[in-house]
């Protein structure tokens, strides 16, 4: 079990986080759908310690999280320049050297021989994820993992995710596309205003839209008028 | 483990370094590693002294420190490792020739490795003058740069010049250190839509942006020069030969952002180039004005690419 308790982050006298508390179960794909802005990837960040956070705690399985308790793949991902993806990933294997890398390419199918710099994004996406499942590490937490990513690769994805859970792991992805979120996760939170404000389980999915835009269709029909005319 | 680590890095450092020669191509990749090697035939001390300015220029663009902490490496222990093989060269040399000092390469190595590598901001919320800014949006590579880099920059010009006031003697090495940091104005490129906002050809374009470097750099060198006036430590010609020099680097960093310009991309590369033609204008002076003709050739080439309107 992942625990978030009262979590609060700040920098320059801005609260980026507001006493964020969480429990993140083994054995479940948990979601985080919020504004551009609201918080999803300093959680994140303050979960992986790239970012202190001022008070509250964080424990996995009520030891302090440290940071090979977690893969992390950020949204936007660094590959050294003149580099193959065979060498990107060989880098990485290092702390995992049982990855076996060309039987995961099947799933995949990267031309990873090749420089990074003529990958498409979405097939330098591919191989980030990639990256960081080669990490086997027991928390895997993804941001806006769909992002340019194919249909075909979407679905693996998703099946590789589910796999990993039914093995033990815990999962956290973010993403500002409910979509992406409802067709895998078994819990999603909502975070708004720098703080969780509800969670949903699997059967409540449906009324997660009207949570969302119940406010914000009054506004968008109030202006919509009056900027389209 | 850790000497796989070593291992690992060291290879894939030569690998890049193989292909970028590659990518340069024959002729270039030996008219490369001939300027290379030239200044250091002429003058071995550069073996130990270029380390001193190439190792911190590499760490400070380095950003990869996030990337090792994620795959589980240390960053201090690859950026030590890598500091060290650079200085390796320097420091047998230095013994060779006696010269003991360059021994001191190999704290400096371990020091630069553990400062941060980047000075960047997080957030926004707290920009100097964000409320008044005298620069106009034109100079938004300046802007950008005030505000990534947040306080360093108006520091060091600050320490620079009480430097330059109690010790006139520093005067040259402020006026170097300064013009410097015209590098990192242009090594990050605008969106597309940027330059054609300008509506400019690509010559008018190049001249409007070197016009602007130049006056910028000259604004930014005023109190240095009323300094050297106030109190003259050397001759008239040097402070104005680093000003002259100034300009053409100024030149020559704004014509390589546009050679090498990519939409959206940081060019890594602008700072190898830049250093390359200070490195070579010590031994051929000429060096830095025809490589601002040459690099300004290809720019215009370049932006033709990217700029609808026509001069």
């Amino acid at each position: 079990m992942l625990s978030i308790k009262n979590v609060t982050v700040t920098y320059d006298n801005f609260i980026a986080l507001d006493k964020i508390s969480l429990q993140l179960g083994s054995n479940c794909i948990h979601g985080l759908i919020g504004q551009n802005g609201a918080g999803k990837t300093t959680l994140l960040n303050t979960l992986y310690g790239f970012l202190e956070s001022e008070s509250g705690n964080i424990t996995w399985n009520e030891q302090p999280l440290i940071t090979t308790d977690i893969a992390y793949l950020p949204a936007e991902s660094y590959f050294y320049p003149m580099i193959t993806g065979r060498e990107y990933l060989e880098l990485i294997c290092m702390n995992n050297p049982g990855f076996d890398i060309d039987s995961w390419n099947n799933l995949f199918n990267l031309p990873l021989d090749n420089l990074i710099e003529s990958y498409s994004s979405g097939m330098k996406k591919k191989l980030a994820v990639m990256g960081v499942l080669a990490l086997d590490r027991p928390i895997i937490m993804l941001d806006e993992p769909f992002n340019n990513l194919d249909i075909e690769t979407n679905h693996t994805l998703r099946a590789i995710l589910r796999k990993y859970v039914a093995n033990g792991k815990t999962i956290l992805l973010t993403s500002h596309v409910l979509e992406s979120l409802t067709a895998i996760c078994d819990q999603i939170h909502v975070i708004e205003n720098r703080t969780i404000q509800h969670s949903f389980n699997k059967p409540e999915f449906s009324e997660i839209e009207s949570y969302l835009f119940k406010k914000r269709d009054s506004l968008i029909d109030k202006n919509l008028e009056k900027l389209t005319k | 483990m850790r000497g796989q680590y070593i291992n690992i890095i060291l290879k894939l450092r030569y690998h890049q370094l193989v292909r970028l020669l590659n990518n340069l191509g024959r002729l270039r990749s030996f008219l490369f590693l001939l300027f290379l090697l030239i200044p250091i035939v002429i003058q071995p001390g550069l073996l130990y002294e270029l380390p001193i300015l190439v190792i911190p220029i590499l760490h400070y663009s380095r950003k990869d420190n996030r990337f090792l902490q994620l795959i589980g490496i240390k960053p201090f222990f690859i950026f030590s490792i890598e500091y060290l093989v650079i200085c390796i060269p320097g420091l047998v040399a230095g013994l060779l020739t006696g010269t003991w000092w360059a021994i001191v390469l190999i704290p400096g190595a371990f020091i630069t490795a553990f400062l941060p590598s980047n000075f960047k901001i997080n957030s926004n919320r707290s920009l100097l003058f964000s409320h008044y800014n005298p620069l106009p949006i034109t100079a938004y590579e300046w802007r950008s740069v005030f505000r990534r880099t947040k306080y360093f920059y108006y520091f060091l010009y600050l320490i620079l010049l009480i430097a330059a006031i109690l010790y006139p003697n520093t005067l040259p090495i402020s006026l170097v250190i300064v013009g410097y940091f015209q590098v990192s104005f242009y090594d990050k490129c605008e969106s597309y839509q940027f330059l054609e906002a300008f509506q400019r050809g690509p010559d008018r374009f190049l001249w409007y942006k070197i016009g602007h470097g130049l006056f910028y750099y000259s604004i930014s060198m005023i109190p240095y020069m009323a300094i050297y006036f106030l109190e003259p430590a050397f001759p008239l010609y040097v402070p104005l030969i680093i000003y002259a020099g100034g300009l053409l680097w100024v030149v020559n960093c704004v014509v390589t952002k546009y050679m090498l310009y990519m939409e959206g991309k940081d060019l890594k590369y602008s700072y190898a180039y830049i250093m390359l033609i200070v490195l070579f204008s010590f031994v051929f002076p000429i060096i830095p004005v025809l490589t601002a003709s040459w690099f300004y050739w290809r720019a215009r080439n370049r932006l033709k690419y990217y700029l609808y309107a026509f001069d």
